[in-house]
């Protein structure tokens, strides 16, 4: 065969196995296949595909690199190369978090070379001789990975269409999970490597065929059930957590109640008083009742109804939730809480709300951790502006915060197990660019200010 | 002279103030005045753009029919970003918070009893003094920030250092007891800073002012609050040539 046959059929193969890869990896993350980030991967590819081979025969012998153990070392660097390179390409095109891009690479990895591997297999076993070269290549090498690219575009289509990539992420959301699935696709990865290495010499017949494609199935299903499993896990604990915000602003509601059958006990005691005094002719008492009472009510009811004209001016409403839940605990635990949300604020922000909710959860719960014992005081505003939506929420402090300590990771005043929050919180806020937070102090306070824009 | 400006649309009430803040600013010998009454916001804003900032104001917090007093002030404060707001108020349940967070609006005064207003009135006058005493105005050089449709102007020697966070053009400024993020970059800093910053690392840029040591070997810039910066080799290679 001529150089030149070689080197085409070369570039082919990895062109078609570079795009099964990232066409089902692409499709496992739910996202459109773009021409650009496939070129840059493809290059990628290409690139390491063949340095790798002309590497591998330049510096070692024939009998060497066609040896078993040397394989076995080619393919576990090469192939982690690979999924890694192709899950940097998602984590940097698509902005996918790089543990999900790569395994979704290792995944994909593990389909398109049993489906080649397969096929391939069987080709080379049972077409008949030819006496050109050249038709031998065809069926051995290129028929395998067609197939093999038609079987990645068929699940990565079907995966599309089921929706998996919802569930693909909820994979991720433990430490042990994330591991587990990793080092389950790592092991795929190199399933047939293994199988090479024991095995050289399998005879593949139909059973072989069928071991290997219900192999596939029950692996994408596995990780189809597993995915939909812990997404299930996580909406369970989200509508708890809404459950026990509405309890909480249902008690708010009956405090409220309570404390007006109160004064309408009162009023009515007080205006039969006053309504004695007014038959006697006593202008001096009435005055100095009127003195007394005029403040009455704002004391009373004031507070209570003001941030409850706040909360309502929140329509945001998991952001509604939240704030009532924390206030209820900032007067449980002897706080002075105090909300001021002077304009309805609308869901026409930036940010995601659940990204939102999250990261004013954790300036909160900080601000709560961080008050003294006695006399805390929080205050938090949100305010809604033709441009954007500015979040502060301010809390005094014992020891005064160390400012530049903060901007490192897991700053804390309250020893270890502490101050992860505020990693998150960065993380949280680093996904929307256009936002400007800022942190001071000022007159005894700890600042915390999030500007969102709007849309 | 800092000019101080009285916005009310009840008359009794702003020319009460203006006879309480005169004569405070008498007794505390204050450089301040003259004290200008403005009935409506639109007028405010003709007079403040007749004198200096920064200035002093004293607002009502809401005008009926018009803009509102918190609208106001952030009028007032695009012209005069330093200057002092105190607001005034019928009764205590304003959301004074949200004037103090977002408009760094100085204290707010409870119409009513006159001795009451004049100690309020005092308190505020003695607190901008001060502040005005801790920064000498007009004296000092500023970085100008703009964030979405506010603009800031950072005193140069409250600034320690930018640093370019890796994603997308995203700036960390270290200013003295202050952290802020925004969207910008290194380069444009550097152009607008000039000579007194300095530019250490790809990442960083650093007010010389506040450079206490440079260690080559460790390769690290430390500064007067103990804080750190990186020193990268091009700018340990520049440091050698310039010795």
């Amino acid at each position: 065969m001529s150089l030149g046959f070689r080197l085409s059929v070369i570039i082919f193969v990895s062109i078609l196995m570079g795009l099964g890869m990232f066409w089902l990896s692409v499709g496992i993350v739910g996202k459109k296949v773009r021409i650009r980030p496939f070129l840059v991967y493809a290059v990628c590819f290409g690139a390491s595909y063949l340095l790798s081979i002309y590497i591998s025969f330049w510096l070692f012998s024939e009998e060497t690199v066609f040896s078993g153990w040397y394989n076995v070392l080619y393919s576990l660097m090469c192939y982690t190369i690979e999924a890694a390179a192709l899950g940097m390409v998602i984590w940097k095109c698509y902005d996918i978090p790089f543990v999900q891009g790569l395994t979704a690479s290792m995944l994909s990895h593990f389909v398109i070379y049993t489906a080649d591997e397969v096929v391939g297999e069987a080709a080379a076993t049972y077409s008949p001789l030819f006496d050109r070269m050249y038709i031998y290549t065809f069926v051995t090498i290129i028929l395998p990975k067609l197939w093999a690219f038609f079987i990645a575009f068929l699940a990565a289509y079907v995966l599309r269409k089921s929706g998996f990539y919802h569930y693909f992420a909820a994979l991720f959301s433990g430490r042990l999970k994330t591991l587990l699935i990793m080092s389950v696709s790592y092991l795929l990865m190199f399933v047939w490597t293994i199988i090479d290495y024991f095995y050289p010499n399998v005879e593949p017949n139909a059973l072989y065929a069928v071991f290997f494609f219900s192999l596939i199935t029950v692996v994408l299903l596995w990780v189809q059930f597993m995915a939909m499993y812990t997404a299930g896990q996580e909406k369970i604990h989200v509508q708890e957590e809404t459950i026990a915000q509405q309890r909480a602003h249902m008690e708010l509601l009956e405090e409220l109640q309570q404390e007006i059958r109160a004064f309408r006990h009162d009023v009515t005691n007080l205006f039969s008083g006053l309504t004695l005094q007014a038959q006697e002719g006593d202008l001096n008492g009435i005055q100095e009742f009127m003195r007394k009472t005029s403040s009455y009510f704002d004391e009373k009811l004031g507070n209570e109804i003001k941030q409850m004209d706040c909360l309502n001016n929140i329509q945001l409403y998991p952001i509604r939730s939240l704030l009532t839940t924390k206030l209820a605990a900032m007067r449980q635990r002897h706080m002075q809480g105090v909300l001021e949300v002077l304009y309805p604020v609308q869901e026409r922000q930036m940010m995601e709300t659940a990204d939102m909710l999250r990261g004013l959860g954790i300036l909160i719960d900080n601000a709560m951790e961080a008050v003294p014992e006695k006399n805390g005081q929080i205050r938090l505003v949100m305010l809604q502006e033709e441009k954007e939506l500015y979040i502060a929420v301010a809390n005094n402090y014992d020891t005064e915060p160390n400012l530049n300590a903060l901007s490192e990771k897991g700053y804390t005043t309250k020893g270890s197990g502490h101050g992860t929050g505020l990693s998150s919180y960065r993380k949280i806020v680093s996904g929307y660019p256009g936002c400007i937070t800022r942190t001071y102090l000022k007159d005894g306070f700890f600042v915390q200010e999030l500007r969102i824009p709007a849309v | 002279m800092i000019p101080v400006y009285i916005c009310d649309d009840e008359q009794v009430i702003s020319e009460r103030l203006k006879k309480i803040i005169s004569d405070q600013i008498m007794i505390l010998d204050g450089d301040m005045g003259p004290v200008r009454v403005a009935d409506a916001p639109e007028e405010l804003l003709e007079l403040q753009k007749q004198d200096t900032v920064p200035a002093i104001y004293f607002l009502d917090i809401d005008f009926p029919g018009q803009i509102s007093g918190l609208a106001l002030a952030q009028e007032l404060r695009r012209h005069d970003p330093r200057g002092f707001i105190v607001f005034i108020t019928a009764h205590g349940d304003l959301a004074f918070e949200t004037f103090r967070l977002r408009l760094e609006a100085l204290d707010y005064i409870v119409k009513g009893d006159y001795n009451a207003m004049s100690v309020r009135v005092r308190d505020c006058l003695v607190s901008i003094q001060e502040r005005l005493r801790d920064v000498p105005s007009g004296q000092g050089r500023y970085c100008t920030l703009k964030l979405f449709d506010t603009v800031r102007h950072i005193p140069l020697e409250d600034i320690l250092y930018f640093e370019a966070l890796g994603y997308k053009h995203t700036l960390r400024l270290h200013m003295i007891n202050e952290l802020l993020e925004f969207n910008s970059s290194l380069d444009h800093f550097g152009e607008q800073l000039g000579e007194g910053f300095w530019r250490c690392h790809r990442g960083f840029l650093v007010n010389r002012g506040h450079i206490r040591a440079v260690h080559l070997k460790e390769q690290i810039v430390e500064l007067d609050t103990g804080e750190e910066c990186p020193l990268s080799r091009k700018a340990k290679a520049a440091i050698r040539e310039a010795k």
